[in-house]
């Protein structure tokens, strides 16, 4: 009796120990399973139960791709990412064969070695040499690439037309007036305050937005944020150039009153605030307009995506992006497999018949969803010698559900403009130093823009770039 | 009849209240009460009367706090399109999971170190108590890294409600409660009971527990609460979007697509379990703040 | 307690620690991996460098060096103590007051009790989020439509960085002094009665009353939550966090929130470790003095 007793005790601490233990086992994984398959994990794979739609497409996707390559086995993972599980799944080599991750995030996933060496892999399948120029020095490390670009964006100026058409900011086609400078951006955004009593203007301030939209318009005055000398990297945006830049925020708050009266505002909120007819105006990249059909409901001929405006100094527009990523412990069947289901998925610099029926698919299905925004052109990957380039442009003309009228400024002017990257070390820490320098400008009537920026400026080399040094 | 016959309590006796003086001051402080209940409880009536209010309404010259009209059918439609169900299941899985871990681990560990006291009690309940005194302001991120990447065995308990739970389990503060109350349950019924042959746990379950119903339900209500509230350590730690908690999801609201009317809505329905516990349990939790209830 | 009869005192001693042992074992397990090991880890890493979550190699003070020059800690550590004063200013008297007046009015004693409490019941993230919709800087603001009734301007609240701190302090308060003020209130039931009557006879007044009687009675409790809430508020975090993210400009940055942003947003958990150790150090000075008051409290009682 008291033995089964002491048992069924020692049973229930145990149980209850490995229930902690098992409950959170790790998913090992193995190069190839059992029947010799190559094991390929997918990361970003749609949820199943808030994003059905792309779930149902991916595993379709997945299923026909197997049939093909009975050798591979792709194995679907949810995990996308964000840099708090990234570092800790990394070091605990639990990451997906296949990840995307941002352009900002760039030099530290190959500077810690989280990226496997795929130059090898696409100098053979003829990726190599068809990408844009200005990506190669953003993608590989002591000439070995290790990142592949998925996509690209590059930010442009998004417009809410009903405020436009209701400021009268709209010709006779009902195309909006678009501000070429930063200086006719002032002016438009103080008409539309006076006439409407909206936010002429939304600009982020808040989680690195602020920072991240202050790049293009401190660049187009002039400003570059650091510079390397003798080795050692100088934060250099005490200048006059980017004090200028900054005064244009201050004057638009305090003289025109054309930006919103809430000055905590993430890129999310900045969206909304577009979207809820609130603003007229804000930095925004095409990938981020889908929210403004999807969560607020606004109509497409509401919506127009103009170019980015230019400064005194340049006519230039951040450009960004991710990139897809194979986990550095994967062999070299694992890199190949990844990348043929990469290419199965409808990326390649190429297309064949089979690619480009795939494709019409794809874009009829997102037609028929009616979840996107088609017709916008965005900057790409591959450069002209790609063949895909011309049949995808086509296509989207063929599906567009955007008028024409809204985003032609964006996509006809991609030559008149200059594409920059974010800065190259600690890019969101000299975002986050900026933020707070927004937000002083914009709560602080009496700021004084030089100060603000010149301690900035030592701020960022004393606690940041000292560091990399 | 005497308005002020019972006062027996406070400074003021009901001698007191014949004099004018004391009659007004007995006023002034009764309408500081009312002043202060209506600061309390008016902020929520705002939210829910501004839920009902369209984005446009809340931005009308002249602004009302009334809406037009109060369109009940505004919170089953908030309630399903923001799919709340599935936060309230998992809200309840992670609070309930808490409680019970917090109950039975504490609850045994408080009853080993007060009856049974094997040996190393006292320098388990040394330890226990100076954990107590230590600040915890540097355990986040250690703590982050154990969840993440269990030290040796290399398994990730992100993503589910473990963490939750274990740290439930770990509540120094309870572990001393329970002794304390068990320190107090007379001893004559338990050597009765050993006399009678009853092992530990028989003892337990039958001569203990009924007898420590009060602390259990004080402990639960209040580990209930604290759980069903907490958004830390699940937005640290959860991405998944079927364990959202209402907390991560109160903390997530402001930057979420949702427009402000909905965002109020939303903020009623995740306080609404804590507002039902406190009006079924509130001579509990208001007697309960003395067993040492309150969060320092 | 006594051994049965028959059978071997020692193997019945063993047998006994073991079943007890058990009990405690899953507490103990907890404990050890949920607030030990995270404890003395985080004070050894701190002199660590670390590589995202992985400990790198010894680097001696250097991450403290860092975390003290950087141009935010003094700021932050002033905001800190501001946090502390205003909670001090706002969040310490209004309790006292409260349970002073709820012990006097007899009539809806019950009601009282419970809209006094309310907010407390209200998790704090709640409770900060409604605050945040409250304070709101444009017309969408409870506070602002209340402004806007008085024919007033609509004001920035929590985004005017000199005032930020005190703002999210009253939101503090409207949480969590329902709660204190019942535990002074109970404190107050053990008022000597026979001392109010004493007083009474010397013909003393309300304020005589309260000053020589009610007071003394309460000073030590007082004490001890006056020191509990400095403990508190001194490592505040998920308060700004949540309604101004450290904004404007970090005027409401706390170092609890700093180490949040070192540990979880900028990724270097060396420094935030160090911003903790710092932390503790500054926190264990409190809770030492604390518990000494506690003990001297309880002897008195």
């Amino acid at each position: 009796m008291k033995k089964i007793k002491r048992a069924l005790l020692l049973l229930t601490v145990f149980s209850m120990l490995a229930a902690v233990i098992s409950g959170c086992g790790a998913d090992t994984k193995d190069a190839a399973d059992a029947d010799g398959k190559i094991t390929v994990s997918v990361g970003l794979w749609p949820d199943k139960d808030t994003e059905p739609k792309s779930y149902e497409r991916m595993e379709n996707l997945r299923t026909s791709f197997m049939e093909e390559n009975p050798d591979i086995n792709i194995v679907p993972d949810t995990w996308k990412f964000d840099i708090q599980t990234f570092m800790p799944k990394a070091e605990a080599g639990t990451l997906p064969t296949i990840y995307r991750a941002f352009f900002t995030e760039a030099s530290k996933i190959m500077e810690f070695g989280y990226a496997a060496d795929i130059t090898d892999a696409i100098k053979e399948n003829g990726y190599y040499g068809k990408m844009n120029d200005y990506l190669y020095s953003n993608i590989s490390k002591n000439d070995r690439v290790y990142l592949l670009p998925y996509e690209m964006y590059s930010l442009g100026l998004l417009i809410n037309m009903n405020l436009f058409r209701e400021a009268g900011l709209v010709n006779e086609n009902d195309e909006p007036i678009i501000p070429k400078t930063f200086e006719e951006l002032r002016e438009t955004a103080k008409t539309i305050h006076e006439k409407t009593g909206k936010a002429g203007f939304v600009f982020p301030t808040a989680e690195n937005g602020g920072g991240w939209n202050f790049m293009p318009l401190a660049w187009s005055y002039g400003t570059t944020f650091m510079e390397q000398k003798d080795g050692n990297w100088v934060s250099t945006f005490n200048s006059e150039s980017c004090t200028d830049a900054l005064k244009l925020l201050r004057d638009m708050k305090w003289e025109d009153d054309s930006l919103p009266a809430n000055t905590k505002v993430n890129n999310e909120e900045v969206i909304k605030l577009i979207g809820t007819d609130q603003a007229a105006m804000a930095f925004a990249h095409p990938g981020q307009l889908n929210s403004l059909v999807n969560s607020y409901g606004m109509d497409r001929n509401d919506i127009a995506l103009a170019q980015m405006p230019s400064g005194p100094e340049k006519h230039v527009t951040l450009m960004g992006g991710s990139f897809y990523v194979i986990e550095p412990n994967a062999t070299k069947e694992q890199i190949n497999a990844a990348l043929k289901w990469i290419e199965f998925t409808g990326f390649s610099p190429d297309i064949d018949d089979e690619g480009k029926e795939r494709y019409r698919q794809t874009m009829e299905t997102k037609r028929e969803q009616d979840a996107d925004i088609i017709g916008i052109f965005d900057i790409t990957v591959w450069n002209e010698k790609a063949t895909s380039q011309s049949f995808k442009r086509e296509l989207t003309n063929e599906f567009r559900n955007i008028p024409e009228k809204n985003v032609k400024s964006y996509n006809d002017n991609k030559e008149n403009i200059e594409y920059q990257v974010e800065e190259p070390v600690c890019a969101q820490d000299l975002y986050s130093v900026l933020d707070r320098c927004i937000q002083e400008v914009l709560t602080n009537k009496n700021a004084d823009c030089a100060t603000i920026l010149e301690t900035a400026n030592s701020d960022f080399q004393n606690n940041f770039l000292d560091y990399e040094n | 009849m005497n308005l002020f016959a019972n006062m027996d309590r406070g400074i003021l006796t009901t001698a007191d209240m014949k004099q004018k003086k004391y009659k007004i001051l007995y006023l002034i402080m009764f309408l500081f009460l009312l002043v202060y209940c209506a600061v309390c409880f008016f902020p929520v009536v705002w939210i829910l009367l501004s839920g009902f209010k369209d984005v446009k309404e809340m931005y009308a010259v002249p602004a009302s706090f009334l809406p037009h009209k109060l369109e009940l059918s505004k919170l089953v439609k908030v309630w399903t399109e923001m799919k709340f169900y599935k936060y309230y299941i998992s809200t309840f899985t992670m609070a309930l999971g808490s409680v019970a871990a917090d109950v039975i681990v504490c609850g045994l560990a408080g009853y080993s170190l007060s009856r049974l006291k094997p040996k190393g009690t006292k320098l388990i309940l040394a330890v226990l108590f100076w954990i107590m005194l230590m600040p915890g302001t540097m355990r986040t991120v250690p703590l982050y890294m154990i969840f993440t990447d269990f030290p040796h065995l290399h398994f990730d308990m992100s993503n589910s409600f473990w963490p939750i739970w274990i740290m439930a389990a770990a509540n120094v503060f309870d572990i001393i409660l329970f002794k304390n109350f068990f320190d107090g349950i007379s001893k004559a019924l338990i050597e009765a009971a050993q006399v009678d042959g009853a092992g530990n746990l028989q003892i337990f379950f039958r001569i203990i527990l009924p007898l420590s119903v009060p602390i259990f339900m004080t402990v639960s209500i209040f580990a209930f609460n604290g759980s069903v509230g907490q958004y830390f350590w699940p937005y640290l730690l959860i991405s998944k979007q079927n364990l959202t908690v209402l907390g991560v999801q109160l903390f997530n609201l402001k930057s979420s697509p949702y427009t402000m009317d909905y965002q109020m809505l939303a903020l009623l329905f995740s306080i609404l379990p804590q507002v039902i516990v406190f009006a079924i349990f509130q001579k509990k939790i208001i007697g309960g703040v003395n067993v040492g209830g309150v969060k320092g | 307690m006594p051994a049965k009869a028959g059978k071997k005192p020692k193997f019945n001693l063993i047998r006994k620690n073991c079943s007890a042992w058990a009990l405690i074992l899953p507490a103990v397990v907890c404990v050890y991996f949920v607030v030990l090991r995270p404890q003395i880890t985080g004070t050894i890493w701190s002199f660590f460098n670390m590589r995202g979550y992985k400990v790198g190699e010894f680097v001696g003070l250097d991450n403290y060096r860092r975390v003290i020059a950087d141009t935010m800690f003094a700021k932050t550590v002033g905001n800190t103590f501001r946090y502390v004063f205003w909670s001090i200013i706002i969040g310490f008297p209004i309790p006292v007051i409260l349970a002073v007046v709820l012990n006097e009015v007899v009539h809806f004693r019950n009601g009282f009790r419970f809209w006094v409490y309310f907010p407390s019941a209200l998790p704090s993230v709640a409770v900060m989020t409604l605050w945040f919709l409250m304070y709101y800087p444009d017309r969408g603001g409870l506070l602002n439509l209340a402004l806007s009734k008085f024919g007033l301007d609509p004001y920035v609240w929590l985004q005017d960085p000199k005032h930020t701190v005190m703002f999210i302090v009253i939101s503090m308060t409207w949480n969590s002094c329902g709660a204190t003020a019942i535990y002074y209130f109970a404190a107050l039931q053990g008022v000597n009665r026979e001392l109010y009557e004493a007083a009474l006879m010397d013909g003393a007044g309300f304020m005589r009353r309260f000053r020589s009687v009610t007071f003394p009675h309460m000073s030590g409790v007082m004490l001890l939550f006056l020191i509990r809430q400095i403990i508190g508020v001194f490592s505040i975090m998920e308060q700004p966090l949540q309604m101004t993210d450290g904004g404007p400009n970090g005027a409401s940055t706390s170092l609890g929130l700093l180490a949040y942003k070192y540990g979880f947003v900028s990724v270097r958990p060396q420094l935030a470790l160090a911003v903790g150790v710092i932390m503790f150090l500054i926190l264990i000075v409190f809770t030492c003095f604390y518990f000494y008051l506690n003990k001297k409290v309880e002897d008195n009682q």
